[in-house]
């Protein structure tokens, strides 16, 4: 038996020495036999010991690591086994321990009392039950480091003054505390600044679709259709024409605006020529999103498509980390949402497209041409869609075929938060919506954070029907 | 038993009569067996569908060449799921598919979809044998129900095991809420439980599977402070992974479930997952399994539940066989005893089994999961789960095997 038992440390320390240790069997089996011991019933009590073990039919595990809290592992410690079978290993450099067992039953597993004193470990054994052929049961993984008890633990190890590792163990608890009030800070700044930078993105999708709301009174529902489209266009570009991420988006936005104005010139133009009224205009763009969801199906597949791929080096600004590409997304649609502002109230085109938005017929009586006006919403809408699927397909890190009508919405949220049909509406709608969503997942699960901004909305229409942007209705 | 239910089908179609079977399936109309498939083409599963739609291809062709069943050629239809959230497409696709008069329905993958399909088409006693779906609510769901993969417990156990032998302390879990995801979880818990692994974030949490912004759920992660992420979802890992390299959380640590425990080669910069490991259930399927695959003409680029899918339209077949009529109830009845459930001499392909059951022996076909004959539940009694770890291509690489029996209780 003691034989056995230096056998196989010999084989745990030498690992890969296979062939010294089949001669060290073939020497010990030779001497058991000469001994006049049964070497059969020896094996059958015999645990092995294996640097690795993985379960079968024949063999259960018993294994484990053995890590002291700050998870270092803990090097050249005798592990005993008990039980149905017996056995005895030293922990590996990783710390790893493991036997093979061939029979069913209780285990108990053993380190040396100083070793699970020293490291603050509340037991220092531990039981397990093996069934071979039972998956939950078939492998018994054993920590000494348990941590729901590492509380317990750690009093009885302070005690034992004079140890190195309680010492440390304390100050990294005295640090702790205060840290946990700064984490919590460093979490709220965080989710607001994702928030923020979500709201933008949201803000520039929603800014387009607002547009053509304000100039035709129509909701378009395949405005999150046309987020996607960009999407799928810049991983176009940047994965199947391998091209760069820039030169992929300008195109991405070409391709946008041209679907918005062949949209306007093929169904929205003739339609409003009929004088079909918004409601079945509405129904119109609902068919299409659908029809353009499954178009992107099937050229795309179900699956999320990254436009890059490379995962950006993090940047630590004050209590946040973030990466450039986020930076230079949200930078980009902050400047692109100023920018439409700007074209609005300060472009003769820009005070047209007010002025429509305002008053179509009037606007048409003072000499607008009102269609063309109406053409260059849709395209200029489209545009700006495109390019915040490109920014959201780079910051999500991923625009899948459905991507935009998930958003969509969160869109209509933030439009009618902000004021249907106004300029900055859309903006500062989606600013609150992210920021809300996002710093809620701070006392709410992350799964229900959008109620919590839709209920921001029901709160604001309920003192501000008009959105917080929006003119109210005069009557007469 | 089965022997003598054999017999008297046998009888019963040797007197001429159009069968005793009420439905209208194949064998009545003497076309030769049917085979209807309910695939994810599309919807959020859509990536597992390739490999699905080959190895149906390749099990159709593999019967034929070996002479069909019962004399006649196997013929195939499919229909798009589509998955869980698009209702109105499970079942759309359960009526087209049953109107063509199927023996036996492969699938839906997704367990969701399961239990809005399922009662449509058991209900015209037809079995239905899912590749895919691993919710444990669905074991012992019907006389009619099959399936060729094992439930999640399975599964759960392995990886809470190999996360605790691992040394991980503190682990989050980005679990999406859904069946597979949150009853997966909830397994893999009582496991790190157990080995006494801290859970210091998701323990409750889990994100919505239609959601798009992962990055509050990333810095939360980051934030909690754990050493270890378990990810359980589908294609969602794929921005959700970035979002937690962005967020500065180690990737090279991550725990990936069968839902996602995919080759990212093309997808992330080379070496981003290395070290992590995934678990996925089913035998390892050999390069000449997967070479036999991509001749059908169908793009694959990987094997996820290609083995389950195969195994489930041969044992159809051989159940067919066996029974001397193609009709659903007689798969029904055949199937457990094909499957091996009480004993018979091993064969490991159709033609193989096919000869067998000519000379009137019993037959337990082992295909290429591994799995053991289905139990009292319609579950595998005994099943095969891989342990993968990344390599620095961002390859899941296959480290080892672990089997055993599925509960089934």
């Amino acid at each position: 038996m003691a034989s056995t038992y230096r056998f196989t440390a010999a084989r745990r320390r030498r690992g890969a020495g296979w062939r010294h240790a089949l001669c060290a069997m073939a020497v010990i089996a030779v001497v058991c036999l000469w001994c006049g011991l049964s070497a059969p019933t020896a094996q059958a009590d015999e645990a092995e010991a294996t640097d690795k073990c993985v379960p079968t039919a024949e063999f259960g595990c018993v294994n484990g690591i053995l890590q002291g809290s700050d998870q270092k592992p803990i090097a050249g410690v005798t592990v005993t086994l008990g039980g149905a079978e017996t056995g005895e290993t030293t922990t590996g450099d990783d710390g790893t321990w493991a036997f093979k067992v061939a029979d069913d039953g209780k285990y108990t597993v053993t380190i040396p009392q100083d070793v699970a004193k020293r490291y603050g470990f509340a037991s220092a054994s531990a039981d397990v039950e093996i069934v071979k052929t039972s998956f939950s049961k078939q492998r018994g993984v054993v920590r000494f480091d348990k941590t729901s008890t590492s509380d317990a633990a750690s009093k009885p190890s302070a005690a034992a003054s004079g140890m190195k590792r309680p010492a440390t163990t304390d100050a990294a608890d005295t640090s702790g505390k205060p840290s946990a009030s700064s984490a919590t800070w460093t979490r709220f700044c965080q989710q607001l600044y994702s928030g923020i930078v979500f709201g933008l993105l949201l803000g520039l999708m929603s800014v387009g679709m607002n547009l053509v709301y304000g100039t035709t009174g129509l909701s378009s529902f395949s405005h999150g259709e046309q987020v996607t489209l960009g999407g799928l266009m810049a991983y176009v570009g940047t994965q199947m024409l391998h091209m760069p991420v820039v030169l992929s988006a300008v195109c991405a936005v070409a391709v946008g605006a041209l679907t918005g104005l062949v949209q306007d010139q093929l169904i929205w133009g003739p339609l409003r020529r009929r004088r079909v009224g918004t409601m079945q205009q509405m129904i119109v763009t609902i068919g299409l999103s659908m029809a353009l969801q499954y178009l992107y199906q099937f050229f795309f597949g179900g699956d999320i498509k990254g436009i890059v791929k490379s995962v950006p080096e993090g940047i630590q600004i004050g209590p946040i980390t973030t990466n450039a590409p986020a930076l230079i997304c949200a930078g980009i649609a902050l400047a692109t949402i100023v920018g439409v502002t700007v074209f609005l109230y300060c472009t003769r085109l820009g005070r047209a497209t007010r002025a429509v938005s305002d008053n179509a017929a009037l606007a048409a009586a003072s000499g607008i041409n009102v269609d063309s006006v109406v053409r260059i919403v849709w395209t200029l809408s489209c545009a700006l869609a495109a390019l915040s699927g490109v920014l959201l397909g780079i910051y999500l890190n991923g625009i899948a075929w459905n991507t935009g009508v998930t958003l969509l919405m969160l869109m209509f949220a933030a439009v009618t938060l902000g004021g249907l049909g106004t300029a900055n509406g859309a903006l500062v709608g989606a600013l609150v919506i992210g920021v809300v969503a996002d710093l809620s997942t701070l006392v709410i699960p992350s799964d229900m954070r959008y109620a919590s901004a839709l209920a921001i909305l029901i709160l604001v229409l309920l003192v501000r029907p008009q959105g917080i942007f929006g003119k109210r209705n005069r009557i007469g | 038993m089965t022997a003598f239910v054999a017999a008297a089908t046998l009888a019963l179609s040797g007197c001429g009569g159009s069968s005793g079977a009420s439905d209208a399936s194949a064998a009545a109309d003497g076309n030769g067996m049917v085979v209807g498939a309910l695939l994810p083409l599309t919807g959020t599963l859509a990536y597992l569908a390739p490999p699905e739609v080959a190895a149906i291809k390749l099990a159709v062709n593999d019967i034929n060449a070996a002479g069909g069943v019962l004399g006649k050629d196997v013929t195939e239809v499919e229909a798009d799921t589509s998955d869980g959230e698009h209702a109105d497409q499970n079942t759309s696709a359960a009526q087209s598919v049953l109107a063509k008069h199927p023996s036996v329905v492969i699938g839906p993958a997704a367990s969701g979809v399961v239990k809005n399909v399922y009662k449509s088409i058991v209900a015209e006693k037809i079995p239905v044998i899912s590749m895919a779906s691993t919710s444990m609510t669905l074991s012992g769901m019907d006389p009619y129900f099959f399936r060729t993969v094992a439930p999640d417990a399975v599964q759960g156990a392995v990886m809470g095991d190999l996360i605790a032998g691992d040394g991980v302390k503190k682990l989050a879990i980005a679990c999406f809420n859904d069946e597979y995801g949150t009853g997966m979880r909830d397994i893999i818990l009582g496991k790190l439980k157990l080995a006494g692994v801290d859970v210091v974030y998701g323990e409750q949490d889990a994100f919505d599977p239609a959601e798009t912004n992962y990055s509050s759920i990333a810095s939360a992660i980051k934030a909690s402070g754990a050493d270890a992420t378990l990810i359980i979802s589908y294609d969602q890992a794929t921005p959700l992974i970035k979002s937690l390299a962005s967020a500065g959380v180690d990737t090279h640590r991550l725990y990936l479930v069968d839902g996602n425990t995919v080759d990212y080669s093309k997808t992330y910069d080379a070496g981003l997952l290395k070290g992590s490991k995934g678990t996925i259930p089913g035998a390892h399927v050999d390069d000449a399994f997967l070479a036999a695959l991509k001749g059908t003409g169908t793009e694959v680029s990987d094997t996820t539940y290609a083995a389950e899918t195969y195994d489930a339209v041969i044992l159809s077949a051989l159940a067919a066989e066996q029974g001397g009529s193609a009709s659903g109830e007689t798969i029904q009845k055949n199937l457990a005893s094909v499957s091996g459930a009480d004993g018979g001499e091993k064969c490991d392909s159709f033609k193989a089994c096919k000869a067998l059951i000519k000379d009137k022996k019993k037959i337990q076909y082992s295909g290429k999961t591994g799995i053991g004959a289905f139990n009292k539940n319609n579950d595998p009694s005994s099943a095969n789960i891989g342990i993968y770890e990344y390599d620095d291509k961002n390859v899941n690489v296959f480290q080892a095997m672990q089997s055993g029996d599925v509960p089934s209780e």
